[in-house]
C-alpha cells in the first residue's frame, strides 16, 4: 500500500514493504534508503511493514526509493493508481474467457488498458474517468455473460495481502509439518521407546544405514523447498554483510543440512557409524517451527493493526452521483471534488462536502464522540463516514480521498503506529549488533568445543543450536506491535496519537496544564442566574431581556436568547436595538424600553439598582458575567451568563490527581473568573491573565526541573504552549492549527480522555517493557545453555530442535502479550 | 497450495510409509543396492577370514571359525540343499557349568555333547548356489537371512544373529577396532538354566549393549562376550 503528501519539495511517502522477516530486516530497508540522496527521515515499521519517509522530491525521484528496498533484497506493495481497478472475475473456465474479457474492456470507449489473469481470476483496468465510469466497466463484463466482483478498495487489498500470506505460511507450514514429522519420527522414533508406533525393518538403521539416511534426504526436500526464502535472504543478506534472522536460520539448517549429505556420503562408501551423524531432522524440523511462528507471527500481526482497519471500512464504498438529473452510483475513488452526490436516510456520508439541498441531522459521533444527531441544513458542512439520520440531502464534495476527515484522522494514526518510540531504539541497536555477535558465538561455542572434545557432531549441534535460539525476531516485534495495538485502541477511544514517542512521553507526565475556555468549560457562555427586582416574574425578566438581545450578536446575548428558546418562551420582535459600547445594549419590546449592562450604564441612566443589593458582585465571585436589567429606566433584575464547566471536568481532574499529577489552569481570563472555575472543579494552580503570545512562558516555567508537563488545549491561542509542553493535547473538534500543534488528539470533547490518554500511555509502555522481557529472556537463557554452558558443570545442553520451538514461542508470546492491551480499559473515577 | 495438492502428498506419504512397513519382495530386491550393510558385512567378513583362516568342516560341509582359546566355534555351510543348518555357533558349556548352569533346564537343541550349541535353520536351501568358496557362501547365507544381519554402532561390528540373540560379531574396520572377533551369548536363558549372574564366567564378560528390537527401539540388553583382537 502506497500514500505520498507532497508539499512544496520536502515529501512523505508509506511504502508497504514485504519480505521482512525480523528487526534487522527492518534496519536494512531503513539502512538502505537513509543511503539515498535527498531522504531525511526513514523509518520502518517491522510490524506493519511499512516504510514511512521524508525526503526532497527535487533530489530523489521517488522510483529510487523503491529500487533500494527492491536491490536490499525485499518488495514494494503498489496500490492501484488513480484510474486503475483490479476486478475480481467470476465465470471464467479457461484462458481463452480472459482474452475475451480483455477484447470486450479494450472496446469500451475510456479503457486504456486491460489485463484479465486468469490464474487469479482478476482484471485489471486503466480507464479514463471523465470518459468511463467503474459502474460501465462492470456492465461491459457482466454483459459479456462473466462476473464483475466487488473491485477490491484499498483496505480489501491490503486484507487480501494479509490473508495471502497468512494462507501462503500455512501451506508451507503445512507442507513442512507434513514431511517433518515423519522424518522426526524416523530419526528420534527408535530413541523414544513409548512411542506405539514400530519403526520399519527396512529403514532401521542398524539394518539398513543408507536407507534410513536416504529416507531422510528425500523427506528433508520439500521441507528445505518450502523454507527456501529463509536461504534467498538469509543468505543474500550475509553476502551484504548485513545478516539477519533468515541469516542464522540459513547458516544453522545449512549447516545441519549439508552435514548429513556429507555423512550420507560417507554410509555410501562403508563408514556406518555416521548414521549416527545425521542432523536432516534438525534442518527438517527447525524450518517447520520457524514456518509455525511465522504463520502465528502473521496471524497476530494482523490483529494488531484492527483499530486501523475498523476506522478504514468506516468509509461507504460506493456514492450516488447526480448528473444530469440522474441518480447513479459510482464507486467511492470515482468521486471527485465538485461532485453533487446524493445520500438517503440511513446511508453514510460518502466524502466530505457541504449541504446544498435539504435538511437532516447527521450522527458525528465517529468524528465529535457527541452522540446527539447535529442538524445540518443548506451550507452546513457533511463529513464521510458520519451517519445520515432522518431526511434526504443533496450534498457537493469537497473533499474526496485522502483529502477528507476520516482519511486524515487515519493517516494520523498510521504515522503514529509507524514512528517509533524511543524505548523502540534499544531494540533497534540490539537488533543491529545481534546478529553478528551471535554469528561469532556460534562459531566460538563450537571451534572451543571441538577442540576440548574432538567430536565434531557435537560442536555442531552446539554451532545450530545458538544460532536458531538466538533468533531477534521476538525482539523486533516487542515495540511496534505495543505501540500498534496501543494507538489504535486509542484510537478506538477518539484518542488519536501522533507518535510514538508522545505515547512513550505521556506516561512520564507530572504536571497537566489546562486550558480553560473550551478545554474545562463548554466554550460557550449560557445563562446561569436569572433574579428579578420585587415585582416582576423570573419568565417575564428572561422574555424582555432575550426579546432585547434578539438583535444582539454578543455571545452573552445569545446565551440569554439561546435559554429563552430551551424554556419555550415566545420572543417579541425589538425594536430601536442599540448596541451601546462598553456598557450593554437598549431595545424596545412590546412598548418598554429595556436596558441591559453593566454598573456604568445603569449609573449613566440614573438607574438604582440599590433593590438588587449585592447580587451582581456576589455573582461575579463566582465567575459569572452579571448584567443588570432596566425596564423603563427602572430596576427590573440581574441576568447572569458563565461559560459552564463541563460535566466531566471535575470528575477528569479526580482522576489526574488519582494518578499523582498536579492539576494547573491556563487562562486570559481574569483572575476572579479563573478562581471560581478552578474552586469548582479541583485545579491545584491557576495561571490567570496569560495572553497568547505568554502562554508557552508560563509553560517553560512550569517545565524548571525537569518535570514533564502535559498541555490541554483547544484553540490557536493554545498552539504555541501545546508545542513547548513535552506532550500537547488537543482537545475536541478544536482549531486545526491546534490539532497540528499537539501530540496528542482528542476526538471526544471530554477531558476524561486525558486521563485515559496517560494511562493508555502508561499501559503501552508496561507492555513493551515486558515484550522487551520477553524477547530478552529467550535469548539471554538460551545462548548459554545452547553454547553448552551448563554442560561444561554437568548441566543439560539445548537441542537445536528445542532451540527452534523457544525461538518460535518467543516471537508468539511477545505478540500474545501485545494483544492483550486490546483489553484495555481505563479506570475513571 | 490447493488442499488438493496437500492430500496428495499425503496420500504419497502414507502408501510409502505402508511400503516400508509391508515391503513387497520385488522392492526389497530393489533396494539390494542401498543395503551397505550387507555390501560391506560381506567384504570385512572376508578380511576376517584372511585374519583368521576359516577351517573345512568335515566332508567338506562347509568351514567354521575358531576362538583364539578354542572355547567357541562358528561355522556355515557349504551344502545348500542339504544342512541342518547355515551357521551354526557351538560354545563350550564348562565355564557355564562352573557356575551352576543346569543342562537339564536348557532347551534340548541348546545342549551338545558338553557344548552350547545354536543353529540358524536354513531359509530357503533351494535358491542358494554355494559354489565359491567359505566368503561367497557365507555371502549367500547373509543375503537369504538378511534379518539377521546388523551393524553395531557401539563396537563397530556387523553381526549375524544365530539364534534367540546369539551372535557373532566381526569388526568393519578391523586395523582400527580392538575388538576384531566377538562371541556374544543371550544370557537369559544361561540364568534361566541355573548360571549365576553373580558369579564371573572364565573367558567370558558380561555385559550390556545396545540392539534394536523387532519393533525398531533401541534398546540395551545384556550379553555374555568373548572378544579377540586377531591383529
Amino acid at each position: 500500500m502506497t500514500s505520498t503528501t507532497p508539499s512544496i519539495s520536502q515529501s512523505h511517502e508509506q511504502l508497504g514493504i514485504t519480505g521482512m522477516t525480523c528487526a534487522a530486516c527492518a534496519r536494512r530497508v531503513e539502512k538502505a534508503v537513509k543511503k539515498l540522496p535527498g531522504v531525511s527521515q526513514a523509518n520502518v515499521n517491522f510490524a506493519s511493514e511499512k516504510l514511512a519517509v521524508d525526503y526532497d522530491a527535487t533530489l530523489l525521484p521517488p522510483e529510487r526509493i523503491r529500487a533500494a528496498v527492491s536491490e536490499a533484497g525485499y518488495g514494494v506493495v503498489e496500490a492501484a493508481k488513480p484510474g486503475q481497478v483490479v476486478i475480481p472475475i467470476g465465470g471464467m473456465t479457461c484462458a481463452a474467457c480472459a482474452s475475451r474479457i480483455e477484447k470486450i474492456l479494450l472496446r469500451q470507449e475510456g479503457v486504456e488498458k486491460a489485463s484479465v489473469n486468469y490464474a487469479n481470476e482478476k482484471a485489471t483496468v486503466t480507464y479514463n474517468r471523465d470518459q468511463i465510469s467503474l459502474a460501465d466497466i462492470r456492465l461491459a463484463i457482466e454483459r459479456g455473460g462473466y462476473q464483475a466482483l466487488s473491485a477490491e478498495s484499498g483496505v480489501d487489498a491490503d486484507r487480501a495481502r494479509k490473508e495471502k500470506e497468512i494462507q501462503s505460511l500455512w501451506s508451507r507450514f503445512s507442507v513442512a509439518a507434513l514431511f517433518a514429522i515423519p522424518l522426526l519420527y524416523l530419526a528420534m522414533g527408535s530413541m523414544v521407546w513409548w512411542l506405539p508406533f514400530p519403526i520399519p525393518a527396512l529403514l532401521d538403521p542398524m539394518r539398513y544405514p543408507l536407507n534410513y539416511a536416504l529416507v531422510q534426504l528425500i523427506l528433508v526436500l520439500p521441507v528445505i523447498y518450502v523454507g527456501r526464502r529463509f536461504y534467498s535472504v538469509g543468505f543474500r543478506a550475509l553476502l551484504a554483510l548485513s545478516p539477519n534472522m533468515d541469516s542464522l536460520i540459513a547458516i544453522g539448517t545449512a549447516a545441519a543440512f549439508i552435514w548429513s549429505l556429507y555423512e550420507t556420503v560417507q554410509i555410501v562408501f562403508g563408514y556406518l557409524p555416521e548414521v549416527e551423524g545425521l542432523y536432516f531432522e534438525s534442518a527438517g524440523v527447525i524450518i517447520a517451527l520457524i514456518l509455525l511462528g511465522k504463520t502465528l507471527e502473521a496471524i497476530s500481526k494482523g490483529r494488531t493493526s484492527e483499530a486501523i482497519k475498523k476506522m478504514m471500512g468506516l468509509a461507504p464504498r460506493t456514492a450516488i452521483i447526480i448528473k444530469d438529473g440522474k441518480e447513479k452510483e459510482i464507486a467511492i475513488d470515482e468521486v471527485v471534488v465538485g461532485d453533487v452526490l446524493r445520500v438517503r436516510p440511513g446511508d453514510k456520508i460518502p466524502v466530505d462536502g457541504s449541504v446544498v439541498e435539504g435538511e437532516t441531522a447527521v450522527d458525528e459521533s465517529l468524528l465529535t464522540g457527541e452522540s446527539m444527531p447535529v442538524e445540518k441544513k443548506s451550507g452546513d458542512k457533511l463529513y464521510a463516514a458520519t451517519i445520515n439520520k432522518f431526511g434526504t440531502v443533496t450534498f457537493r464534495a469537497e473533499r474526496v480521498g485522502q483529502e477528507t476527515a476520516l482519511a486524515q484522522i487515519i493517516r494520523l494514526v498510521e504515522e503514529a503506529q509507524n514512528s517509533k518510540a524511543p524505548i523502540a531504539k534499544l531494540a533497534d541497536i540490539v537488533s543491529g549488533i545481534f546478529v553478528p555477535v551471535v554469528c561469532l558465538i556460534a562459531l566460538g561455542a563450537a571451534v572451543a568445543w571441538f577442540l576440548a572434545t574432538g567430536d565434531i557432531r557435537f560442536a555442531l549441534s552446539i554451532f545450530i543450536a545458538v544460532l536458531i535460539i538466538a533468533c531477534p525476531c521476538a525482539l523486533g516485534l516487542a515495540t511496534p506491535t505495543a505501540i500498534m495495538v496501543g494507538t489504535g485502541k486509542g484510537a478506538e477511544n477518539g484518542i488519536l496519537i501522533k507518535s510514538g514517542e508522545a505515547l512513550e512521553t505521556a506516561r512520564k507526565v507530572k504536571v497537566v496544564v489546562l486550558d480553560k475556555t473550551g478545554t474545562i468549560t463548554e466554550g460557550n457562555p449560557a445563562l446561569t442566574d436569572l433574579v428579578p427586582a420585587p415585582g416582576i416574574t423570573k419568565e417575564e425578566l428572561l422574555r424582555l431581556t432575550a426579546s432585547a438581545e434578539k438583535g444582539s450578536e454578543h455571545p452573552l446575548g445569545e446565551a440569554i436568547v439561546r435559554q429563552a428558546g430551551v424554556d419555550g418562551i415566545t420572543l417579541a420582535a425589538p425594536e430601536d436595538f442599540k448596541a451601546l459600547p462598553g456598557r450593554g445594549i437598549e431595545a424596545k419590546v412590546g412598548g418598554k424600553l429595556v436596558q441591559i449592562g453593566n454598573a456604568l450604564l445603569m449609573s449613566n441612566l440614573s438607574v438604582d439598582v440599590k433593590i438588587l443589593g449585592d447580587t451582581v458582585e456576589k455573582l461575579a465571585e463566582e465567575g459569572k458575567t452579571a448584567m443588570y436589567v432596566a425596564i423603563d429606566r427602572k430596576a427590573g433584575g440581574v441576568v447572569a451568563v458563565a461559560d459552564v464547566v463541563k460535566p466531566s471536568s471535575a470528575a477528569a481532574i479526580r482522576e489526574l490527581h488519582r494518578q499523582g499529577m498536579e492539576v494547573a489552569m491556563l487562562t486570559g481570563d481574569n483572575l476572579r473568573t479563573a478562581n471560581a472555575i478552578a474552586r469548582q472543579v479541583g485545579i491545584d494552580h491557576v495561571l490567570a491573565e496569560v495572553l497568547p503570545q505568554d502562554k508557552s512562558e508560563q509553560i517553560k516555567k512550569l517545565q524548571v526541573g525537569g518535570r514533564i508537563v502535559a498541555m490541554v488545549g483547544d484553540g490557536i491561542n493554545d498552539a504555541p504552549a501545546l508545542v513547548q509542553a513535552d506532550v500537547g493535547i488537543a482537545i475536541g473538534s478544536g482549531a486545526d492549527v491546534a490539532m497540528e500543534s499537539a501530540d496528542i488528539v482528542l476526538m471526544h470533547s471530554d477531558l476524561l480522555d486525558v486521563s485515559t490518554a496517560i494511562q493508555l500511555s502508561r499501559s503501552t509502555i508496561r507492555n513493551i517493557k515486558q515484550n522487551l522481557f520477553w524477547a530478552f529472556i529467550y535469548n539471554t537463557l538460551g545462548i548459554p545453555v545452547a553454547a553448552g554452558v551448563l554442560h561444561l558443570f554437568g548441566g543439560p545442553l539445548l537441542n537445536p530442535i528445542l532451540a527452534a520451538a523457544a525461538m518460535s514461542l518467543s516471537s508468539v508470546s511477545v505478540l500474545t502479550n501485545a494483544l492483550r492491551l486490546k483489553r484495555f480499559q481505563p479506570h475513571q473515577a | 497450495m490447493k488442499r488438493s495438492y496437500f492430500i496428495l502428498l499425503l496420500a504419497i506419504l502414507v502408501i510409502a510409509a505402508v511400503l516400508a512397513f509391508r515391503p513387497p519382495d520385488s522392492l526389497v530386491r530393489a533396494l539390494g543396492v542401498t543395503d551397505v550393510t550387507a555390501i560391506y558385512a560381506k567384504s570385512s567378513f572376508t578380511t576376517l577370514l584372511s585374519l583368521l583362516p576359516g577351517e573345512d568342516l568335515p566332508g567338506g560341509e562347509g568351514w567354521y571359525l575358531t576362538a583364539p582359546d578354542g572355547a567357541a566355534k562358528f561355522s556355515w555351510t557349504s551344502q545348500p540343499t542339504t544342512p541342518a543348518a547355515d551357521c551354526i555357533l557351538r560354545v563350550s558349556a564348562a565355564p557355564f557349568l562352573a557356575v551352576g548352569l543346569d543342562p537339564a533346564r536348557l532347551a534340548s537343541d541348546t545342549w551338545q555333547d558338553g557344548e552350547l550349541v545354536f543353529q540358524l535353520p536354513p531359509n530357503p536351501p533351494e535358491s542358494a548356489s554355494r559354489q565359491g568358496g567359505p566368503a561367497a557362501s557365507f555371502a549367500e547365507i547373509i543375503d537369504s537371512h538378511r534379518d539377521k544381519l546388523a551393524y553395531h554402532f557401539q563396537l563397530g561390528h556387523y553381526g549375524v544373529e544365530v539364534k534367540n540373540g546369539n551372535l557373532l560379531e566381526w569388526a568393519a574396520k578391523p586395523e582400527s577396532n580392538g575388538l576384531d572377533l566377538v562371541f556374544a551369548l543371550d544370557p537369559q536363558a544361561l540364568f534361566q538354566a541355573g548360571v549365576d549372574r553373580d558369579k564371573p564366567v572364565e573367558g567370558w564378560i558380561l555385559g550390556s549393549i545396545f540392539v534394536h528390537d523387532a519393533s525398531g527401539r533401541r534398546i540395551e540388553v545384556e550379553k555374555y562376550l568373548k572378544p579377540f583382537n586377531l591383529i
